[in-house]
């Protein structure tokens, strides 16, 4: 084994059959850009990134992400083939079984010790995830930043070494001589040449490099490039197998009904006239749940709506969004106290409700339990969670469990560590059908009122300004979560201060795109513009003014103002809001243009968004993301709401859990800052903002200060 | 026997009927105990080939193509017509399949994804979507796909709003921007499709 860092090793082998097959090993993840922070190398190591070269003449990446849609295993791709000089046509791509070799989990080797609260810059999202070691996570949009610039890159740099060592060996010159290009090594003085393929195997017996050497980004010919992703044929044709399209012989079908108030437990339930039903196999009872097994699934959720089953509710069923709220409300007191010789002081609460993923491919998971132990099929965030979860739920060794990832019908944080409760269910209802495979779906009813929702919040803001209208103070308290990153603000005031107040309440929360960073991203970017109109200045440049600290976010926030057309007339009725916000290590500013009728019906035209994620991979599936982010950030600043009453969720579809349509889609224009700054990540970063900028663009178009989500319930009539 | 073939020849006359008539013959079928444990037989024309299915006459299309014909293209999103995921092609029109009882499918053509493309090459809708690298998760975009191909096949130049009063799918990733470009690169083209 080569030692690449002081806790990174290369390990490289020859394939069966002849090839290289070659590995980077507990690589870590930099917590962000701000705090690099290395882990102490002493875990022996495992793999988690894989490069085989085979002599089809094909280059083979492993990923050990799923793929949601994000586009990450394409890109990881990129980053290997770039450094390899690889033929882009002749890459493929395969996602990483789930075994512990292809744990992701170094990521948490980088957090030996908890930050302080309020530590600036560090990435909490990272940082909550990477606790869940024994992982292999899709989240904390930590591919590309993660596994791709510390593991697949070095992975590339060293495969590519040992290839042209080969071929030096081969045609009898030093490897300086010899040239890479599009999976051929030539060397030019004598013409000879040969392929990566017909060097595979000579590759492996080379020596590895203990520090390959990886290119100049200036260099990348390949990367920067937009390239089209692997899985998107499939996903046009009507191919592609998600986690609820599995399917097996004689396999049974199951649809459950689970306690509506979250730790309720099932009483019980008069299974009779359901198991007389056509089809119907069986009524499984389970601690928090009663689940019926057919032969179809229709058969077993018509089965399911005949049953009553009483469950209690766990001593919640008081438990209302008015009690949340009121407990918010109490908990974050008066507001917090500003300097005395302020010449203008304001505050203001703003409220944020819970939300649910709705992950288009409700949760689903096929699982099938023998004596020999139990095979799991889904589509999860983390397949290595899957298998514990699965374990435990069965009462089995982890090794005696095997998960088969599948695509994701939607993750955004739905499908974490930590929330795959339905795979554990679907453990148990096969348990009980052993040794029958039992296909589990929850209806969309079910999936809605069982999430693991964005966590509802509330922030209790005061500022300050002097007798010139520069503040001098922003401070604020919040409940409902938050940390040092999400309450970040990027302007220099004198007093900055958050602090958080504990307000419990029983209803289950999760990861959701951007984390803490949706909440946080609408409050602080609203408050700085409510001070701006308080000193009589420009939400723009009130906000560049106070930026002299922070270079790259001024640089976003101008690229957004002038993509915007920023200060140009606007019609009657129509504003432009602006927002910015840092997360998972890429600034995002967002102006939205919106138009507010006289009667208050709102349209945002176009949102205009400037980015910096560091060094880009690939353009194309950035701005995709991108754009999602902002119609996903669009959904919940608009319509979105998970409410509670008598401790259950109300919305129960997606006629009362409401999306933005093609009809509610903005135009959305994106813009990359040009850097080589490391990268950082992209499946959340565009969600942030957008709250803000249509909040602050519907005050600069009405006069109407929006100050709780969704926007549907604050009048924006002008009367 | 006699009254099984007879309830199945009373579903196909049922083709494109209405509720009422669906439930009454559920309700007959029911009654008479007919069929093993309720099912009737079901003949329909799936992506150009005839299938015959043997189901309750209320359950859903989506769930005959899903389960029975095990053409799992068309995703469950809803189950109340509400997102779209589902959509097929019935006649050529665009329907959420999981709110369209088979026995409403009986005698019809039916179109999916999966029975889209030609033998050679992929419809000119999907071929734009992969131009367009409109998916992300692509769990929703078959059905916007079907939905995309009804509406231009009848309205080949649509304008902003028929687009905006024809696809009201959910896409939960947020591809809402390629969508709309996709659909106005096929539209654009010379004749549309």
């Amino acid at each position: 084994m080569g030692k690449w860092t002081r806790r990174a090793f290369i390990g490289a082998g020859t394939l069966v059959g002849g090839g290289l097959a070659l590995g980077v090993v507990g690589a870590t993840v930099a917590p962000s850009r701000h705090s690099v922070r290395p882990d102490d190398g002493g875990e022996p190591g495992q793999l988690n990134s894989w490069i085989l070269i085979t002599p089809d003449d094909f280059v083979t990446v492993l990923v050990p992400h799923c793929e949601m849609g994000q586009g990450a295993q394409t890109a990881l791709a990129m980053m290997a083939a770039e450094e390899m000089d690889a033929d882009w046509s002749r890459v493929r791509i395969r996602e990483a079984p789930a075994l512990d070799a292809y744990a992701n989990a170094y990521v948490g080797r980088a957090f030996v010790g908890v930050p302080g609260p309020l530590e600036r810059g560090f990435d909490y999202g990272t940082y909550r995830i990477a606790r869940w070691f024994g992982t292999q996570i899709t989240g904390g949009s930590l591919s590309v930043r993660s596994t791709g610039h510390y593991g697949l890159r070095i992975a590339g740099a060293a495969a590519r070494e040992m290839v042209v060592a080969a071929a030096a060996e081969r045609f009898g010159v030093r490897p300086s001589e010899c040239q890479v290009s599009l999976s051929r090594v030539t060397h030019s003085a004598s013409g000879r040449s040969a392929t990566f393929g017909e060097l595979g195997e000579a590759a492996a017996r080379q020596s590895i490099p203990s520090h390959p050497a990886v290119k100049d980004p200036a260099s990348y010919t390949l990367r920067r490039t937009p390239r089209p992703r692997f899985d998107i044929r499939s996903k046009v044709d009507g191919s592609a197998v998600y986690g609820i399209d599995f399917t097996l012989p004689d396999m049974l079908f199951a649809a459950a009904a689970v306690a509506p108030v979250f730790g309720g437990k099932l009483v019980s339930v008069e299974t009779t006239a359901a198991e007389a039903m056509p089809g119907v196999k069986r009524v499984v009872r389970l601690e928090e749940a009663v689940a019926v097994v057919a032969d179809s699934w229709w058969r077993a959720n018509n089965a399911l709506s005949k049953l009553s089953p009483q469950f209690d509710d766990a001593g919640h069923g008081g438990v209302t969004t008015a009690s949340i709220f009121q407990a918010f409300d109490a908990a974050l007191g008066a507001p917090p106290e500003m300097p005395k010789d302020s010449a203008k002081v304001i505050t203001a609460d703003y409220k944020v409700p819970f939300l649910a993923h709705a992950t288009m491919e409700p949760m689903a998971c096929t699982a099938r339990v023998t004596a020999d132990g139990a095979e799991i099929w889904a589509g999860t965030q983390d397949p290595l969670n899957a298998r514990s979860t699965a374990a435990k739920a069965l009462g089995i060794d982890a090794e005696r469990v095997r998960v088969t990832n599948l695509p994701l019908g939607g993750g955004f944080g739905r499908k974490l560590p930590g929330s795959l409760d339905f795979v554990g269910m679907a453990a148990r209802i096969a348990q009980a059908m052993s040794p029958a495979p039992v296909k589990m779906i929850w209806s969309r009813e079910t999936d809605m009122q069982h999430g693991y929702y964005r966590p509802a919040g509330m922030s209790r803001f005061a500022g300050a300004l002097d007798a010139s209208g520069t503040p001098i103070a922003v401070s604020s308290h919040y409940a409902g979560g938050g940390d040092g990153e999400a309450t970040f603000m990027p302007y220099t005031i004198a007093t900055r201060s958050d602090k958080s107040r504990d307000a419990k309440h029983p209803i289950r929360t999760g990861a959701w795109r951007s984390v803490l960073n949706s909440q946080h991203g609408f409050f602080k970017e609203s408050f700085i513009d409510e001070m701006a109109h308080a000193a009589g200045k420009d939400p723009f440049e009130f906000r560049r003014g106070l930026m002299g600290g922070h270079p790259r976010f001024k640089a976003v926030l101008e690229r957004a103002a002038n993509m915007s057309g920023w200060g140009a007339p606007l019609l009657a009725g129509e504003g432009r809001g602006i927002a910015i916000t840092e997360c998972f290590g890429s600034i995002v500013a967002e102006v939205a243009h919106v138009a507010v009728s006289p009667s208050g019906t709102l349209k945002v035209k176009q949102v205009f968004a400037a980015v910096d994620c560091g060094q880009l991979v690939n353009p194309d599936t950035a701005a995709a993301q991108v754009e999602g982010g902002i119609c996903f950030g669009l959904s919940a600043a608009l319509v979105g709401a998970i409410t509670i009453d008598k401790g259950r969720v109300v919305e129960s579809n997606f006629w009362d859990h409401e999306m933005i349509r093609l009809a509610d889609a903005p135009a959305i224009s994106v813009s990359f800052i040009d850097s080589l700054e490391a990268p950082g990540g992209l499946g959340e970063p565009g969600v942030p903002p957008i709250a803000a900028a249509v909040a602050n663009a519907i005050f600069a178009a009405s006069g109407v200060r929006v100050r709780e989500l969704p926007i549907k319930n604050t009048s924006l009539a002008r009367t | 026997m006699a009254q099984m073939a007879q309830i199945a020849q009373m579903a196909q006359m049922a083709q494109m009927a209405q509720m009422a008539q669906i439930a009454q013959i559920a309700q007959i079928a029911q009654i008479a105990q007919i069929g093993f444990n309720g099912s009737v037989e079901f003949n329909l024309t799936v992506n150009g080939k005839p299938r015959s299915v043997d189901v309750e006459p209320d359950t859903p299309l989506l769930w005959v193509l899903r389960d029975t014909l095990g053409l799992t293209g068309t995703k469950y999103g809803c189950g109340v017509a509400a997102c779209g995921a589902c959509t097929v092609q019935l006649n050529g029109d665009a329907v959420r399949s999981c709110s369209v009882p088979v026995a409403e499918a009986a005698g019809a053509v039916v179109t999916t994804i999966e029975g889209l493309a030609g033998p050679e090459r992929l419809h000119p809708v999907q071929q734009a979507w992969v131009d367009m690298q409109v998916p992300q998760c692509g769990y929703c975009q078959s059905g916007v796909i079907m939905a995309v191909t009804a509406l231009l096949a009848t309205t080949p130049h649509p304008t902003g709003e028929e687009i905006d009063a024809a696809i009201t799918n959910i896409c939960r990733c947020g591809t809402f921007v390629r969508i709309r470009r996709a659909i106005l690169a096929v539209a654009g083209e010379a004749g549309g499709l």
